[in-house]
Parts: structure tokens; C-alpha cells; sequence
């Protein structure tokens, strides 16, 4: 039994340790698996959030890298899928201050490869403009929400905040892209 | 039709732009490739630096005539003396960040009466307006003025870090940064602290002087940049340029940040050191060397390898000369070396 936690510090906790029998997973989840299951879904989520798909690919690397350095405690948790999202979606919050990732990307497709990221269609592009044109939180939210899916108990996970101040940004961040949009806000979820 | 079917259609949009791409290894943390680094070393001092030139000294001749006029934001500059093995790779236009997030206010706390007003004793608090917190997903949980924060290392900026979010009717985010201060020594001020709205006072009586502030982050994307490598891939230049259009925010930054020391380029001052220890390390940390061109202007050409800092990235840097908006453009429009 592995116990749900995101804290990067945290020990991950068998059923042993807290005091029932001990459980091996039935199997074991290795890095490359899940990395490779996750990649893309991470980039194309920062790439949402930052609006640059040069940077996106430089910070779920970054992400990546971290969790595989602390691997014994991530795979621990239920879901590190979460734990990569939120160390991502930390770094993509400070790129506009320090846009390095940025100029990393460039360097190393300077260095290796000759294909340009590909262009979002302009109605998703548009979209997702207006998205990070939100208050920093309601972008974030609305990202993990609209892009990922992700329900309010783990977006609120994700971002360390409470599920209610989740709950009222959403309502906020629907009702601000539909009026720009011209759309109905209904909400589905 | 609805937001949801435009936010999935959106989404299904952006997972579809990057489903062809092939997982890289992954890397190790730090010093992952001296390219990678190389370049964003340059952009995080790039801005600043300009305005530090002009700052220390009048930027000396304001002529541009070590340069080609060119409009302000849009100078572009190459080497005309390229180190042999080398040959040049991509050409990159920066855009403007249309980013309208909120944008933190900087305070530079030092000895004002020193040479060096950070060496001794220094602070750098950053407010953060509307909640948009600072807090890593490093550093210990620790008490501040009645809210939790982190401290620590690894939030954000060098040294020990304390960030906390400070309640009231405007949320804002407050980071406290020293080289000289562990968090004991962070906590004091913490709790002395006179925050309001933007602006934040150490208590009366603080040893600590307030050398200046800033508003504003600087656009490091706006600008130009050209890349130059060997065979190999593993030594490379940057060169980029752009107008300093910022307010200082890096100025105290750059300084507080690094160990470079003024040389002269053309008979223009820059910044020479290896910069930001945060994104490189030992040996291979790269070789920044920050100048301004031309009044208004600014430039920064970074290396890694084994590079002579007094000589060969000096040297360069003075056979960089403008590029015309034709050649800049066949150079954007050149397929960089595979």
C-alpha cells in the first residue's frame, strides 16, 4: 500500500511502516515507462500554460529529470504523474521571470535538430491565449482542468491549495473565457 | 457551441502539436550540456547588463560607431571573426512577451558606504503581487508572521531563501533572499517587516541600506540571437543583442549575482565573469562577457570551453559588427547544422 503524497521531501510509506503487513506493488513501475507515458502529456500541458513549446519541452525535461533523481520517493506515490505536473507548473510559473528554459531550447536546436515546433491551429491557439491571459492561479487551474482533465481533488493537490479556492477560480476563469469567447459557461464538471 | 467542446477541441489541439516528439534521456539535472547552458546564462544577464554599463559609467561614447546604425530593438549583430572549426548555426529573432501576468518589485538591501554593497551584508526582498507565489517545491515548512512559507535554498533566487504569503486585502508574495543570511537570520527581518501594497521597509534601526528597487522584470526575450559551434556540438558561442529597454531590475541583480569585472570593449565598458551558478558549474561554467554597443543597446556573448577570458571572448566580442536586415534575414531563414 503506498500512501498519497506529493511532498517531495516525504519519505514514501509502506503499509509496514504504519503498521500493517507490507505489500509489494504486483508490478513494479519503472522510469522509463512512466516517462515515456507521460512526456508528452506534461509538455503539451506546459506548453498550454507558458505559451511556448521551445520552453515546454525544456521544463518537463527539467521535471523529468528531478523525479528521476528522487525516483525511490516518486514511484512511491500513487500518482506521480501529479508530482511531475506540479514541479512542472512551478517552473513554468517562474519562466516568464527567467525565460532561460527558453534560450536553452534554442541553443540546443541550434545544436541538433531542424524541425521548428509545430504551430497550434489558430481557434486553439486563440484559446489558450485567453487562458493564460487569466490571473496566474485561474490559468494554472483552468490548464490542469481543460488540458489534463484532472478533477478538483487533484488540481488542488497539484497546486497545494485548497479544492474550494479551486472550485471558485474555475467558476471565474469559465465565466471570464466565455465572455470572451461569447460562449455559454455551462459547466460540465 | 459550448466552452467545454472548444476547451477539449483546444486541448486535443495542443496534445496533437507534440505527439510526434521523441522522449529525449533524460538528463542530469546540472551541467546537462554546455550549449544548453551557454545560451541561458546570456539571456539572464542579457538585459540587465546594458542598463548596468550605462549605469557605472555613461555607457562611454554614445555614437554607435563601433556599430551600424540600427534602430533601437532591432540591432542585430555577428562575429566577423570566427574561430577557426567553427561554422554559424541558427539565427533567432526573440518576440516580446505578451505575459500580462503581475510582475514582482525588487528591494536591493546592502552597505551603501562599500565598494562592493553586497559583500558583507545583503538582502533582496521580492514582492509578488495577487497571490502569485514564489514557493518552490524545495525548502522547509516554517512559520512566518503567522503564515506558512518555505525556507531554504532553491526558491527562486541564490542563497537562503523565506517566502511566505502575506494575507490582507491584496494577497501578496513576499521572498527574502541572502548569501550572508541563513533562515535564523532571515526570520527577524521577516517579522520586522512593513509591507504595504508594493512597497516593503525593513524595521527602524536595520544595518542594511536600501540601494535600489525595481518594478519590473526584464523582456530577456526581446532580442536577437546567433549561434556559432564547432564540429562537435560542444563548444559554442552566443551572441545576442537588443535594446535595453528595462529599468535596472537586473542591474542590482547582475551584481549581486556574480563575480564579473569590467572590460573594455571597443572603448565601451562590459561585464566579463562566469555567471550564474544556479545553471552551471566547475569547468565548464560558461564564460559570459555583457557589453553595450551602441547608447541604448546591449549585447552579451557567452562560451563554454576553454576560453582565455582576457584574450579570445574579448577579442570576439570587438569583431562583432551590425548585420543588415537582409543578410539577417537569410540568416533566419538558414537550416541550422544537424
Amino acid at each position: 500500500m503506498r500512501v498519497m503524497s506529493m511532498d517531495p521531501t516525504a519519505e514514501p510509506q509502506t503499509a509496514e511502516q504504519a503498521g500493517g503487513p507490507l505489500v509489494q506493488p504486483a508490478e513494479a513501475l519503472t522510469f522509463e515507462g512512466w516517462y515515456r507515458s507521460e512526456f508528452h502529456q506534461v509538455v503539451s500541458l506546459i506548453h498550454v500554460v507558458s505559451g511556448s513549446r521551445w520552453a515546454a519541452e525544456e521544463l518537463a525535461q527539467d521535471a523529468f529529470a528531478e523525479a528521476h533523481k528522487r525516483w525511490g520517493t516518486v514511484s512511491a506515490y500513487d500518482d506521480p504523474g501529479a508530482w511531475v505536473r506540479k514541479v512542472a507548473v512551478n517552473r513554468a510559473r517562474s519562466w516568464g521571470r527567467r525565460k532561460g528554459a527558453e534560450a536553452r531550447a534554442y541553443a540546443k536546436h541550434a545544436g541538433r535538430t531542424r524541425a521548428l515546433p509545430a504551430q497550434l491551429p489558430p481557434s486553439a491557439d486563440e484559446f489558450w491565449r485567453l487562458v493564460r491571459s487569466l490571473p496566474e492561479r485561474q490559468c494554472q487551474i483552468a490548464a490542469l482542468h481543460y488540458h489534463d482533465d484532472r478533477p478538483v481533488d487533484e488540481i488542488a493537490e497539484i497546486l497545494g491549495i485548497s479544492p474550494g479556492t479551486v472550485k471558485t477560480q474555475l467558476h471565474r476563469a469559465r465565466a471570464s473565457l466565455a465572455k470572451q469567447l461569447a460562449v455559454d459557461a455551462e459547466e460540465t464538471s | 457551441m459550448k466552452l467545454e467542446e472548444i476547451a477539449h477541441q483546444s486541448a486535443d489541439a495542443a496534445r496533437a502539436g507534440v505527439a510526434h516528439l521523441d522522449p529525449p534521456g533524460v538528463r542530469a539535472p546540472r551541467n546537462r550540456g554546455r550549449m544548453a547552458a551557454l545560451v541561458g546564462v546570456a539571456l539572464l544577464v542579457l538585459v540587465g547588463s546594458g542598463v548596468w554599463v550605462l549605469g557605472r559609467d555613461g555607457g562611454g561614447s554614445d555614437t554607435g560607431e563601433e556599430v551600424a546604425a540600427g534602430q533601437v530593438g532591432a540591432l542585430r549583430l555577428e562575429l566577423t571573426d570566427i574561430p577557426e572549426g567553427f561554422v554559424r548555426g541558427l539565427a533567432i529573432d526573440g518576440q516580446k512577451s505578451d505575459d500580462e501576468s503581475p510582475l514582482p518589485r525588487f528591494f536591493y538591501f546592502g552597505d551603501a558606504s562599500s565598494d562592493d554593497p553586497y559583500a558583507e551584508q545583503d538582502l533582496l526582498i521580492v514582492l509578488t503581487p495577487g497571490g502569485v507565489d514564489l514557493l518552490a517545491t524545495d525548502g522547509d515548512a516554517i512559520l512566518v508572521r503567522g503564515s506558512e512559507g518555505r525556507s531554504g535554498e532553491g526558491l527562486g533566487f541564490p542563497g537562503t531563501g523565506l517566502v511566505w504569503v502575506e494575507p490582507g486585502g491584496e494577497e501578496v508574495t513576499v521572498g527574502l533572499f541572502s548569501k550572508n543570511l541563513d533562515t535564523e537570520g532571515l526570520l527577524p527581518i521577516a517579522e520586522g517587516l512593513s509591507i504595504q501594497g508594493a512597497t516593503a521597509k525593513l524595521e527602524s534601526g536595520s544595518d542594511l541600506d536600501l540601494l535600489t528597487t525595481s518594478e519590473r522584470a526584464p523582456l530577456v526575450s526581446y532580442g536577437s540571437w546567433i549561434f556559432y559551434t564547432d564540429a562537435e556540438a560542444n563548444l559554442g558561442l552566443s551572441l545576442s543583442s537588443g535594446a535595453a529597454e528595462v529599468d535596472g531590475s537586473f542591474l542590482a541583480l547582475l551584481w549581486w549575482d556574480s563575480d564579473a569585472v569590467p572590460v573594455q570593449i571597443n572603448g565601451r565598458t562590459g561585464l566579463l565573469g562566469r555567471l550564474d551558478p544556479n545553471e552551471a558549474e566547475g569547468p565548464d561554467t560558461p564564460a559570459v562577457l555583457l557589453w553595450s554597443p551602441a547608447a541604448g543597446q546591449m549585447a552579451s556573448l557567452a562560451a563554454f570551453g576553454d576560453w582565455s577570458l582576457d584574450a579570445d571572448l574579448v577579442a570576439l566580442a570587438e569583431s562583432a559588427r551590425a548585420v543588415d536586415d537582409a543578410t539577417w534575414r537569410t540568416y533566419l531563414a538558414s537550416e541550422p547544422p544537424s
